[in-house]
């Protein structure tokens, strides 16, 4: 190599030329695409956020970003003065509610599709069928059905009816079995059965493998999963705003909301602010985990 | 053996848990249950409390409703015994869709004699449906001509002296605002409905015939050059620069007006600045309605069976329609009275007085097919006056068929 | 002896397998069923206590399939589905049967309870107050002679005091046998010196508080009828809220036993005539006669109109060119997402899956934002940033003059806001491809596309004919299932349009130019021209049956499950 670059006296500044001409061709041209996409992709979420530090805001009529940056609109959201809106309360109960959902769901459906992905039993492929199909039924016409129903249950138990967010929680984890199990079955059938013989043989009960061995090894999955029904909880707000009612029970979501519904005074300036902490912790979250996403999407489809 | 030791170690604790029962305590206080949405609490909450603190025999729970979807949830919760006894702060045109659900309850053996005198012109008789009364006034709304006293220093008597350019209105492209633009069509004579000897609307569409296509060939040819563009967001600040001089609006305004908005940051004073007119009168000499909007107080039936709060809810609705409680309305949260005597005595805010001496109103309709007939109504209109209808007269007379097939459609 | 424990050996395996049984294990069972079963018989105490025998009997029911579940040999995946399945059960099949029985029915706004439920509320309205009759203020409470409930009545138009019971005609009480309250009679009087004052106790008569009443007592109250005229049953005073009693007319009558109403009075608007027998008709409302030619009542109840629904989807003429058009967008709205979202995220993921490319994590994590980001909070940027008149996208990307006539109406007018939709969906959605493309790509064994380029393929060949076909076939069921997700996205099209603009020529179906099948029939259910329930649950089972059969068959086909069996 530093034979040939002697002889030609040129060598150098060519090869860096051409080094960057080929560095286009393979590399180069991937940096400008990705880029623009990456602009794509952030620029709502940046607009959103430019808003937010722009006192007086209004989302419709925002032309410069970053114009002006303060916090007024946060401290105005956090300190409450008018009593309106208890948007850490709202914030706690969509944490309180989204956890137990996640947790929840995951695990309903984390036991379901141990079974489908272990046991053989009659139905089983139907059961995994109905499950699927089951989705595709156009939830939203459900809410007279779920709302009847809250209602009657309020009737008898008012802690678990309408207006109760644990009642909430039960409706979401209606949704597990469906939302979850084809994705996880698929990453339990990765998962060696072997691991489970050899556990079997060493007097391991199937409760045991299951708890202490299999859902170790799906842990990173079953975090994404809980992940994305976390984000499915923070990001639903038809199914909240028809159970729940009181200020101080709503979940962000619908407590946002209630923030821009009046037509005559559209409160852009917490809206905003609150809309960039209410999605700080899960894009952080989301973010942290990007790594297991990837595979805890595809598991189920690729593998399966 | 086995199983029936885990049996019955299972009922065992079972037992022990459940003893932690409830005793549903029976109380001789009667609770009020009131709906209503935010606004509407937030405004009547100090009235509601005083009155739960007068009357020993009673609570007032109120409880927090989202204004859009009050209704579907009313609907749901009365047929199964769950309805609230009182609707706060509902608009006045839900009153047909919210009987014919069953969800309400008549209140006229309740109401003293000659007691809609205690109100507004039509304020009482808003709350009526097919002969019975649901419920009593709380506030009123109607627009009017606002008018920047220094552009245009005379009031106009006649909309033919309104030149192209100079009238602001709100109105959406897609389904318009038949509200705001009701005031010019009755200008041609073309109410809505029909109404009966009574005065009280039928649900026979009356805006059809010659009348109405008069209007649709008018508004057509004033189009968007004499309205302004749709969904305008710069109405307010043309209005305080000067840039219009009309603004076809409500008192729901006035507070921007006068303090100034949406990068106008100087206000206007009411005389000086700007000043509430009646309407004026159409091309031909016809004066013009406004229509009335009225919140207030729905008497909710408690379904099958219960029906022991309506003396406590009685009770609290007549507080909250008397002159004490709706001054004080007015007052504290610049609610324009529908009592008739707390109205008089806020007339010394020049906005009330404006507001009220502009009113020729009549009540919106309150027929069930109000929520279709806007729809349905200003689609037609805002394609009209956006000169997208090449027959203007024959797309309003399609128009007035299809709302009418939408009515029969509920009967 | 041999040969018997042989056959019992084979037979345990074939069986099913058998796990070991362990203490801790067992403790765990007991403790978990104790709990459920302490929970389950709590809440039969309370259904118990309040008269509700059925569900106790089901709750009772389910409790003891769950513990013979449990507590079982065998039966594991029962023991691994049920809780799952429970609350599937309660909270999805429950909807999903709610919504097939809806669709059989009228039900919606008018038609919104049981029958009960309409004769009360035809009940309820069946009077007038009697044009100019009098009214009075009462006080509610007993007869001391046979302590039955009478009304204490203050006139509103002399004064004149009585006492009033049922089916009897009002006793005037003279002056000095009663004495006035000193409160106004109106509560409400703003002048209280010189207000009429009421009666508040007379002689004979005992006053009873309103909260020491029953409900039952005070039902009593309100069907008292203190008679007028003793010739005319159908007229007396009384009170609904024991405050103010006042002249009623009664202007229906109605017959327990046979649950008809008979008008007693003609109806003013020269609807029907005094004698009209109304009968409950099929159709859910009270006509005369039970014809439904006839005039009928105002309240309605639910009742069971076979496939009527189904009939009006299929022949209203109303509905069949907007509905039409609803169909061929939903398609459209929903291939165009998937097939979107879906190159761009292969796109990128192919972009990407490139050893040597420097920041990738980088990239990856602003592109995966929107996804992370709560998509109803993104769909309101995107209503501010497609603003027509001062949005960031026209003002500032296209150059468009702020208030310009001219602007693009992304969100107000049809072919702008379709391409608006499905812009917003591609940026919502591509995220979600990306990640799975590149998931699916890492598990394309790498010894694959390197035979290919020994074998002389070109980058582009490989990708064509070896790559893609083995990532259609893995992600194919994601692909389906992202089909089916945006053929009800309702969501982003409602919170982004509402389905408008709503300027599509004229019909009484509220339908807009963005509205997808999910939308348009919310609107149905929730808004516009009168809720119907019934037909918005047709619709529904329609589009299930619809787009699962569109999924079973693209399954089927790509036999991804195969492997189940």
């Amino acid at each position: 190599m530093a034979d040939i670059a002697a002889k030609i006296p040129n060598f150098k500044t060519n090869v860096r030329r051409r080094s960057f001409l080929k560095w286009l061709f393979t590399t180069g041209w991937r940096h400008v695409l990705g880029l623009a996409i990456c602009v794509y992709a952030i620029f709502p979420i940046l607009y959103i956020l430019s808003t937010s530090l722009y006192p007086n805001n209004d989302i419709n009529n925002t032309t410069t970003l970053f114009a002006d940056v303060s916090w007024d609109n946060y401290d105005a959201l956090l300190a409450n003065e008018d009593g309106n809106r208890p948007f850490l309360t709202w914030y706690a109960n969509t944490v309180i509610i989204g956890l137990l959902t996640s947790v929840g769901s995951v695990f309903l459906s984390a036991l379901a599709a141990y079974s489908f992905s272990r046991l053989r039993f009659r139905g089983r492929r139907g059961g995994l069928m109905s499950l699927i199909l089951m989705q595709m039924f156009p939830s939203i016409l459900g809410l007279v059905a779920i709302f009847s129903l809250m209602s009657d249950i309020g009737q008898v138990f008012p802690q678990l009816g309408l207006n109760s967010q644990l009642g909430l929680v039960m409706v979401y984890m209606g949704g597990a079995l469906g939302g979850g199990t084809y994705l996880m079955y698929g990453f339990f059938n990765t998962v060696p059965k072997e691991i489970d013989e050899a556990a079997k043989i060493d007097g391991a009960s199937h409760a045991r493998i299951f708890f202490t061995i299999t859902l170790r090894l799906v842990a990173p999955v079953l975090a994404v999963q809980m992940l994305l029904s976390y984000i499915g909880v923070t990001s639903d707000y038809v199914l909240a705003s028809i159970l729940l009612s009181d200020p101080e029970k709503l979940t962000l979501a619908t407590g946002l909301q209630t923030l821009i519904n009046d037509p005559y005074s559209k409160d852009w300036s917490m809206f905003t602010a609150g809309a960039i902490l209410s999605a700080l912790p899960t894009v952080i979250i989301f973010l942290i985990l990007q790594r297991y996403i990837t595979s805890g999407l595809t598991a189920g489809a690729t593998k399966g | 053996m086995k199983l029936g030791k885990i049996a019955a170690v299972a009922v065992a604790s079972a037992l022990a848990v459940s003893t932690f029962s409830v005793a549903s305590p029976a109380s001789a206080v009667q609770n009020i249950v009131v709906w209503a949405d935010k606004g509407t609490i937030d405004t009547i909450k100090t009235k509601v409390q005083a009155w739960d603190t007068a009357n020993a025999d009673y609570t007032v729970t109120l409880v927090q409703k989202d204004f859009s979807t009050v209704r579907d949830a009313l609907k749901v919760a009365v047929p199964k015994g769950q309805g609230p006894d009182i609707l706060a702060g509902a608009a006045h045109d839900w009153v047909g869709n919210l009987v014919k659900a069953n969800v309400l309850l008549p209140i006229d053996a309740q109401l003293p004699a000659n007691f809609k005198d205690d109100f507004v012109g039509g304020a009482l008789q808003a709350m009526k449906y097919n002969g019975h009364y649901y419920g009593v006034p709380g506030w009123t709304e109607n627009i009017a001509f606002l008018r920047n006293v220094k552009k245009a220093p005379t009031r106009v008597t006649s909309i033919n002296q309104v030149k192209n350019g100079e009238i602001g209105i709100n109105y959406s492209a897609t389904t318009s605002d038949p509200y705001h633009f009701y005031p010019f069509q009755t200008m041609f004579d073309a109410p809505v409905f029909t109404t009966d000897s009574g005065g009280d609307w039928t649900e026979t569409v009356g805006m059809g015939g010659t009348k109405g296509a008069n209007f649709a060939k008018w508004l057509k040819s004033k189009g968007t050059a004499f309205f302004g563009k749709p969904a305008d967001a710069k109405i307010l600040c043309n209005f305080l620069n000067g840039k219009i001089k009309y603004w076809v609006t409500g008192a729901w305004n006035i507070n921007a007006i006068e303090s100034g908005a949406g990068g106008c940051k100087t206000g206007l004073k009411i005389g000086t600045g700007y000043s509430i007119d009646p309407f004026p009168k159409g091309p031909t000499g016809i004066t013009p309605k406004q229509f009335l909007g009225i919140r207030g107080y729905l008497m909710v039936a408690s379904g099958p069976g219960n029906t022991t709060n309506v003396a406590g809810a009685t009770l609290l609705m007549r507080y909250m329609s008397s002159e004490a409680v709706q001054y004080s309305l007015y007052d504290n949260f610049n609610k324009t009275p529908a009592n008739k005597a707390a109205l008089n005595r806020a007339k010394d805010n020049p906005v009330i007085k404006g507001f009220a001496d502009a009113a020729n109103t009549v009540p919106m309709p309150n027929s069930p097919a109000m929520d279709a007939a806007w729809v349905i109504w200003g689609k037609a209109q805002t394609r009209i006056i956006q000169g997208k209808e090449a027959k203007p007269d024959v797309a309003w007379t399609n128009m007035t068929k299809a709302l009418q097939t939408a009515i029969n459609k509920l009967n | 002896m041999a040969a018997k424990k042989q056959v019992e050996k084979t037979k345990e395996k074939k069986v099913k397998p058998v796990y070991p049984v362990s203490l801790s294990g067992i403790i765990w069972k007991i403790a978990t069923l104790g709990l459920v079963d302490a929970v389950v018989l709590f809440m039969i105490m309370v259904m118990v206590a309040q008269e509700r025998i059925t569900e106790s009997v089901v709750a009772a029911i389910v409790a003891g399939i769950i513990n013979w579940i449990y507590l079982r040999r065998g039966g594991l995946p029962a023991k691994y589905l049920a809780p799952g399945v429970l609350f599937l059960i309660v909270f999805q099949v429950y909807v999903l049967v709610f919504s097939g029985y809806t669709a059989f029915t009228n039900y919606g706004s008018a038609h919104n309870g049981d029958q009960n439920l309409a004769i009360q509320t035809i009940k309820n309205a069946a009077y007038r107050v009697v044009d100019g009759g009098e009214d009075f203020v009462v006080v509610p409470g007993t007869d001391n002679k046979d302590g039955k409930p009478a009304l204490l009545l203050t006139s509103n138009v002399d004064n004149k005091v009585y006492i009033g019971k049922d089916g009897q005609q009002k006793i005037e009480v003279p002056e000095g046998k009663f004495t006035l309250s000193a409160n106004c009679a109106d509560p409400y009087a703003e002048d209280t010196t010189t207000c009429a004052h009421a009666a508040k106790t007379a002689v004979g008569f005992t006053p009873v508080k309103i909260s020491d009443l029953t409900p039952y007592q005070i039902r009593k109250y309100y069907s008292l009828r203190v008679v007028i005229d003793p010739k005319d049953d159908t007229l007396g005073i009384k009170t609904a809220d024991l405050a103010i009693a006042s002249e009623i007319q009664a202007t229906l009558s109605f017959d327990e036993k046979t649950k008809f109403f008979t008008a007693l009075e003609d109806d003013e608007n020269g609807k029907f005539v005094k004698g009209d027998v109304f009968k409950p008709a099929e159709n859910g409302y009270y006509h005369v006669d039970g014809k439904i030619k006839n005039a009928h009542l105002d309240a309605g109840w639910r009742v069971e109109v076979g496939l009527k629904n189904f009939v009006t989807i299929f022949t209203d003429e109303q509905l069949r060119a907007p509905l039409f058009k609803v169909i061929i967008w939903t398609f459209v709205f929903a291939f165009a997402t998937v097939g979107s979202t879906f190159l761009v995220g292969m796109a990128i993921a192919f972009l990407f899956n490139h050893e040597k490319l420097k920041g990738k994590r980088f990239y990856r994590s602003i592109m995966i934002l929107p996804y992370a980001f709560p998509a109803f909070l993104s769909a309101y940027v995107w209503v501010g940033l497609l603003n027509k008149e001062h949005g960031f996208v026209n003002t500032v990307l296209l150059g468009q003059p702020a208030d310009g006539d001219n602007n693009i109406g992304w969100l107000t007018e049809e072919g702008p806001a379709r391409w608006a939709v499905l812009l917003v969906n591609l940026w919502l959605g591509f995220p979600y491809m990306f990640l799975i493309v590149t998931g699916a790509l890492q598990s394309i064994p790498g010894e694959l596309t390197e035979a290919a380029r020994i074998d002389g393929a070109s980058p582009w060949q490989s990708f064509r004919l070896i790559k893609l076909p083995l990532l259609l076939v893995s992600i194919a069921p994601l692909l389906i299932s992202s089909f089916a997700f945006n053929f009800n996205n309702f969501t982003i099209i409602y919170l982004l349009t509402k389905g408008g603009p709503n300027d599509s020529g004229v019909t009484d179906y509220d339908v807009g130019g963005t509205d997808i099948l999910i939308t348009f029939v919310y609107k149905i259910a929730f808004s516009g021209t009168g809720q119907n329930y019934g037909l918005a649950s047709a619709f529904s089972i329609l589009i299930f049956l619809v787009i699962g059969t569109l999924s079973l068959i693209s399954f089927r086909r790509t036999r991804t499950l195969e492997d189940i069996n």
